[in-house]
């Protein structure tokens, strides 16, 4: 230990290149080689000056002008921390250190070359360090600014050039590992921000690809839900057979449930197919039945068609006011009396229905004149009115 | 908002319903008539029920006939279930005037209401 | 030239075929009504117009007034509402019809379009008032195409379905 320290005053001679300065640069490299983080790399390298390189008191203070960060280290026999660096302190010596940067000089400064800082006085921090100090800054990556102080014991000279060139030597030798730690921190940093990248580049290559499905879709359908459109207008404006079929139908069977809940509902096939038809006769024989007398024949027309023409002498008993008529006229009738009923049309068999009713009343000789009253009329029978 | 085929619907049904609830009032008509020139009692004289749901009964001794009825301008009409309708008109006194096939005009007064 | 123009123009605006449309939807709406109510008198006036043969009369006077009533809210609503005007005027042509029929042979008889106490006897006024109704259809047949009730529920659909 104690012959690596130089400042001795038993120094050896041949300082520079000789076999322990050569020791001391393999050491460091060994120690700070398998180090990344920066504060671990200048915190070994201070120790490492304290213990070989008999330092009494080392800082290293690295400032970062664009982000304004600053990192102040100190080790030694007297300061383990900074708490007696003051921001004041830190606000003047980091603009004395921009001001070094920037002076007289327009080409950006080498990165990783110490400058050997002749006077601190500028700075007004003697009272912060013992004895006489040396102090170096330095320039690292053109993005940080850094400055070392290495003290030695309080009754040292100034340190000699050889000393100084050897602290030089080593403290750029420190400054190969920062720059490297940097460099490593960028790659970091860079390969966290690729992964960052390329996470939301695939997000946006999926958006993408189903955003361009989606349009091929809508491009695919233009021409189909155009047709539906045209398909569907031209629907509701043509006469389609199956919608008046449709309407017809359902009009229909709306008519037929009415009419079969419908109180007043009427029969939709005609009556005399089901109720038991009552005999027929022929023209000739109601002729001559109208030329004796015998028989009373009843017209079942409706009464306007009565009023136009009738058979002469026949009553008016409409089958549609059968009750009504029957009641005022006939319910003192014989029932054996004969009775012819006429009043066949096309429309309507008035006639066999009207003669259903009488024998339901209990008439015995109902008849049915088994043509219509026009051919009566037409064979020149008696008629009336 | 409704849609303009919609309201058109339902006007449409109002109008449908209006003229239904537009009948007369024949709350003053209902009550039972008698047919005949006086109102002395006859065997078996013809009588006419009107009731206050439109139906009706036309009755001499123990048949009776069934029908509607309405009224409309001091006429009136009966309707049968076979289709045929007997037309008559309301006359002062409490009167009515029913016009009948083949037998010509019947004339009925109240008899009570 | 203008003149007809404007005639040509007016007569075939779409706004005179929704008037149309409207009309004739209620007045075939009103027929229906007195016709359902007394099926049985109905039934009586078709036979009168002895066109029907006897076995028909009666489910022929069944539906015909609830077709009317059908074709008359279809009409108004502007659903199916060509079909339904072809049906209406199918149904006036044939009331024309009887009614030249039954007019040339003399007939007394009342059209049974309305109510029976609304009516007289049918005649020649009776046949141009129809002839009018049916000309107002064919108009509506041709020219109608405005606040159809189905259009709108059809595109709303579509719409739905393309969202």
């Amino acid at each position: 230990m104690g012959e690596e320290r130089l400042w001795r005053t038993e120094n050896r001679e041949g300082n520079r290149g000789t076999p322990l300065n050569q020791k001391m640069f393999f050491e460091i490299t060994r120690e700070l080689k398998g180090l990344r983080d920066i504060k671990k790399i200048t915190e070994t390298f201070l120790l490492f000056l304290l213990e070989h390189v008999g330092i009494e008191q080392g800082t290293v203070l690295l400032f970062d002008p664009k982000e304004e960060e600053s990192l102040i280290l100190s080790r030694g026999r007297d300061r383990k921390n900074v708490a007696d660096w003051s921001e004041e302190n830190v606000q003047s010596l980091t603009a004395y250190l921009t001001y070094l940067m920037k002076k007289g000089n327009d080409s950006p400064r080498p990165s990783g070359e110490a400058e050997y800082l002749p006077d601190l006085t500028p700075l007004d921090l003697k009272a912060l360090f013992k004895g006489l100090p040396l102090g170096f800054w330095f320039v690292l990556h053109e993005t940080h600014l850094g400055f070392i102080v290495l003290e030695g014991e309080k009754t040292l000279t100034a340190f000699t050039d050889d000393q100084q060139k050897l602290f030089k030597d080593l403290i750029e030798l420190f400054l190969v590992f920062l720059e490297r730690a940097k460099a490593w921190d960028k790659v970091r940093d860079l390969t966290l921000e690729v992964e960052q990248k390329r996470g939301q580049l695939k997000k946006i290559s999926i958006d993408l690809s189903l955003s361009e499905s989606r349009v091929q879709f809508f491009e695919k359908s233009r021409p189909r839900l155009r047709q539906a459109i045209k398909r569907e207008l031209e629907r509701s404006r043509r006469v389609s057979a199956m919608d008046v079929l449709l309407i017809v139908g359902f009009g229909l069977v709306l008519g037929v449930i009415f009419n079969l809940i419908n109180p007043g509902g009427i029969s939709p096939i005609p009556r005399i197919w089901y109720h038991p038809s009552s005999p027929e006769m022929d023209l000739p024989s109601a002729k001559m039945k109208f030329d004796a007398g015998e028989a009373l024949f009843l017209d079942a027309r409706p009464n306007d068609r009565f009023n136009e023409k009738h058979i002469r002498g026949a009553e008016n008993l409409p089958q549609t006011l059968f009750d009504f008529v029957y009641l005022m006229k006939f319910s003192r009738l014989d029932p054996d009396r004969e009775l012819i009923v006429y009043g066949r049309t096309f429309s309507r068999h008035y006639d066999q229905e009207a003669a259903y009713l009488l024998s339901s009343r209990g008439h015995t000789r109902v008849t049915v004149l088994s043509d219509r009253f026009e051919a009566w009329q037409e064979r020149g029978y008696p008629t009336g009115p | 908002m409704i849609k303009p085929g919609l309201f058109r619907v339902l006007l449409v049904t109002a109008l449908f319903l209006g003229p239904l609830s537009a009948c007369e009032d024949t709350a003053a008509l209902q009550g039972h008539y008698r047919a005949g020139p006086t109102l002395e009692k006859q065997a078996h004289p013809l009588e006419l029920v009107l009731n206050p749901n439109g139906q009706g009964s036309w009755a001499r001794g123990d048949e009776r006939v069934s029908f509607k009825w309405e009224t409309k301008n001091n006429k009136i009409w009966l309707h049968t279930k076979s289709g045929g309708i007997v037309s008559g008109r309301l006359i002062e006194a409490e009167g009515i005037e029913l016009l009948i096939p083949g037998s010509g005009v019947v004339a009925f007064k109240r008899v009570q209401k | 030239m203008i003149a007809y123009r404007l005639v040509k123009d007016l007569l075939t605006h779409p706004y005179l075929a929704l008037a149309f449309r409207i009309y004739i939807g209620i007045v075939f709406l009103y027929a229906s009504m007195y016709k359902i109510v007394y099926t049985a008198e109905f039934a009586e006036t078709v036979a009168g117009y002895q066109i029907l043969p006897h076995w028909a009369v009666n489910i022929f006077s069944i539906a015909l007034p609830w077709i009317e009533l059908v074709s008359g809210i279809l009409l108004i609503a502007g659903i199916r509402s060509r079909s339904a005007a072809s049906i209406i005027a199918g149904m006036l042509f044939l009331f024309s019809l009887g009614i030249v029929v039954n007019l040339v042979n003399g007939s007394s008889i009342h059209c049974g379009c309305f109510h029976y106490s609304r009516e007289e006897f049918m005649s020649w006024w009776t046949l141009v008032r129809d002839l009018i109704w049916l000309g107002m259809t064919l108009h509506c047949l041709l020219f109608d195409r405005i606040f159809h009730l189905e259009r709108q529920l059809r595109f709303s659909r579509i719409a739905k379905e393309i969202s």
